[in-house]
């Protein structure tokens, strides 16, 4: 009782912040919810109508063959009156009818439209009804017999009257009729009208006021998802719509709307950290370029013949910068993008195949014993020259850390999952276990690398790229130690089954 | 060759004038898309060195309203670092290459180079003839004077190549892009090694060397 009390306080209490100014402004009639409303009443409206014509008719029909019936059950009483007393019992009845009956209007005239009897109630009527009888009596048709139907609607002093009636003619001289006052029957249905109105005006009224209320409240809850989309529009990417958990569509495009906003804010969250990421990369190497610039300045002051070769330095170290920027930026925008771009089918064998007719070279070059082995017609889903580039990274990785005399074999095949599975194996020094979590990190290069040429970044180009195709990069132990070789390093490149 | 730069940095255009001057090589320039297209119909240039970012009209509606008027100018699309799309929406507008920016001056003269070159040699060939090397496309076999050398596919490739641009200087990158087809960083002097090779086979035994190392740039075949 108390909670039912505290809801409708509460919904009182809504009631009153409406307010009026924000439901009444222009566009309220354009409103979904009233709209729909005012759609609704008038369908109802239109309902309503049918069905009370539909009544009006059957009543109508109704009241008519009743209306008869009595008629007749009247005419054949004075039938019979006439069949076994004449005429003159007849119009003596008609006479004396009066106070028995009120309800029905009876009168007698001859073959020349003379009246020669009614009772009270024609009288009362007028001559309207009794002429209209005489009239229908005389012009009736001979075919259809002896008796005439006639609805009237005599105007007397009471007002207009409205009658159904028969004439009877019982010889070429003598006439008689009788008419029942119909008006019960319209009143009947005119009193079922009225109080349909009325109902339906205050159904009308209900339901604007009903329309009016829901409205203020879709408009509310809409309202408050415009509130939250323009704060968003205004730069505030941490504004979420309230959910009230009531599991209606309005809650469910919140919902909805906020995932949105959760991802949005995740990417430029992404694209921020990416562009910061990307400048604190480059502060050190261009220190390092500016601190190379200054001695190189000072060595040709000491030295003026070394000035070519000192803008060479700088210029090759501007490569180097450069190189290292395309590859910083190339991996943020990976990362932010979430996914490599163009990618299509492609042959990963044929890929595989030129990556080792690429490197085998190099590795010779080195003295290093370079295998590949190769499962043929293995196609992927990639973009071919990411891919190509992960690939060479890994290369160069293996050929750069394995002695002279080592071995590097290069393979793809596809796992049992059918996953497309790229590996290097050298054996070169590894990476201890420890170590192997963070060296797909950016900047990251291990003790023993840093007297060799390279900034860190080729293996988080690596993972970029395997990450941007839904596939992994995979840091295993190598074949172990041998001789003065090992214990080595497998990295591989795993991409997903081909989907189809 | 006549060249043409459209490109709406001041700068960046007079460097590229300069560098292609360096080597032999005349070039206009015009500040934006609409007054290179007016350029290209009034000098018929030879080569086309189209920046993608310009105001007025930018580098790929240029080259589609160009190619969509029957002008076949070879074309080399310059894009901004990083911008991946740049590249394909190029190439897919009708570039017949492309060079991302910033690039060294080298590069850029040689694909010039290449560009007009290939405009040059319309004509279905047989045979190439550089010096007392010759290249017989049809059966695959290789001479140098009277002695027949031994290519694998990529190493005759490679030498075709080459072939097609002696007495131009060619970069490694070029070479990855035209000889291997792939478009990344291999780190590492893998095109040395490659071009090592070749040379081996190619110049081993002769006196007088063909294939050269042009530092700074790259390679150049020389008869």
């Amino acid at each position: 009782m108390a909670d039912l009390v505290r809801s409708v306080k509460s919904r009182i209490e809504d009631l009153a912040r409406i307010d009026v100014s924000s439901v009444f402004k222009p566009n309220f009639f354009r409103q979904t919810p009233f709209r729909l409303t005012l759609v609704f009443l008038a369908v109802y409206v239109f309902v309503a109508a049918l069905v009370f014509g539909y009544i009006w008719l059957a009543t109508a029909s109704e009241s008519a063959a009743f209306g008869n019936a009595t008629v007749d059950a009247r005419l054949k009483s004075l039938r019979e009156l006439d069949t076994l007393q004449g005429h003159a019992a007849v119009v003596g009845r008609i006479l004396t009818d009066d106070t028995v009956e009120w309800g029905y209007a009876k009168g007698a005239f001859d073959g020349s439209g003379q009246l020669l009897a009614q009772n009270s109630r024609t009288k009362s009527e007028g001559q309207s009804l009794s002429r209209a009888m005489v009239q229908a009596g005389l012009e009736r048709d001979p075919h259809v017999g002896d008796v005439a139907t006639i609805a009237v609607t005599s105007s007397s002093k009471t007002g207009e009257t409205r009658f159904q009636g028969r004439v009877q003619r019982l010889d070429d001289d003598f006439y008689v009729f009788v008419a029942m006052d119909m008006s019960w029957a319209d009143h009947g249905f005119r009193q079922e009208l009225k109080a349909a109105l009325g109902g339906g005006i205050l159904v009308v009224m209900l339901g604007l006021f009903a329309g009016t209320l829901i409205n203020q409240e879709v408009t509310r809850s809409v309202g408050r998802v415009i509130a939250v989309l323009s704060q968003v529009q205004e730069g505030n990417l941490k504004a979420r719509i309230p959910v009230r958990d009531s599991g209606d569509e309005i809650d469910d495009l919140s919902i909805r709307i906020n995932e949105t906003l959760d991802r949005m804010e995740k990417t430029m969250g992404n694209l921020k950290y990416a562009g910061d990421a990307i400048a604190h990369d480059l502060r050190s190497p261009l220190s390092r370029l500016r601190s190379k610039l200054e001695v190189s300045l000072f060595e040709v002051e000491q030295d003026p013949g070394q000035a070519h070769d000192a803008l060479q330095k700088a210029l090759d170290e501007t490569d180097q910068l450069l190189r290292t920027f395309q590859t910083v930026f190339a991996i943020s925008r990976l990362q932010a993008a979430g996914q490599a771009p163009d990618q299509a089918v492609f042959p990963a064998s044929d890929l595989a195949a030129d990556m080792a007719e690429l490197y085998e070279a190099v590795a010779a070059d080195k003295g290093l014993d370079f295998e590949s082995e190769i499962e043929a017609g293995v196609r992927a889903f990639g973009n071919r020259d990411f891919i190509a580039q992960a690939l060479a990274n890994l290369l160069d990785n293996a050929i750069k850390y394995t002695p002279e005399g080592g071995g590097i074999t290069f393979r793809l095949r596809r796992t049992s999952q059918r996953e497309i599975e790229f590996s290097i194996t050298d054996t070169g020094p590894g990476v201890p276990e420890k170590d192997r979590p963070r060296i797909a990190e950016r900047f990251v290069r291990l003790e023993n690398s840093r007297s060799l040429p390279g900034v860190g970044l080729g293996l988080s180009m690596v993972d970029a790229v395997a990450v941007a195709h839904k596939g992994r990069l995979v840091i295993d132990e190598g074949p172990g130690r041998f001789g003065h070789q090992g214990p080595g390093l497998r990295t591989a490149l795993v991409l997903p089954p081909l989907q189809g | 060759m006549q060249v043409l730069i459209v490109e709406d940095d001041t700068e960046a255009a007079l460097n590229m004038q300069k560098g292609l001057k360096e080597a032999g090589i005349e070039a206009r320039l015009a500040g934006d898309g609409q007054q290179g297209l007016d350029a290209v119909k009034a000098q018929r240039p030879d080569v086309i060195i189209l920046d993608r970012m310009m105001p007025v009209m930018d580098g790929v509606t240029m080259l589609t309203h160009m190619r969509g008027e029957g002008i076949d100018v070879p074309v080399l699309f310059l894009s901004a670092l990083g911008e991946l799309e740049d590249r394909v929406s190029g190439l897919r507008a009708g570039a017949d290459d492309y060079l991302v920016k910033p690039y060294a001056l080298p590069e850029l003269v040689a694909r010039v180079e290449a560009l007009g070159r290939r405009k040059e040699k319309d004509a279905v060939e047989t045979t190439l003839k550089v010096g007392d090397l010759e290249m017989n496309l049809i059966s695959r076999q290789v001479k140098r004077q009277t002695t027949l050398i031994d290519l694998q596919p990529r190493e005759f490739q490679l030498l075709e190549f080459l072939m097609r641009h002696a007495g131009q200087s060619v970069t490694r990158t070029m070479l990855l892009e035209k000889v291997w087809a792939y478009h990344f960083d291999p780190q590492t002097n893998v095109i040395d090694v490659h071009i090592s090779r070749l040379r081996a086979k190619l110049d081993k035994g002769f006196d007088r060397p063909m294939l050269h190392t042009v530092r700074g740039e790259g390679y150049q075949l020389k008869a």
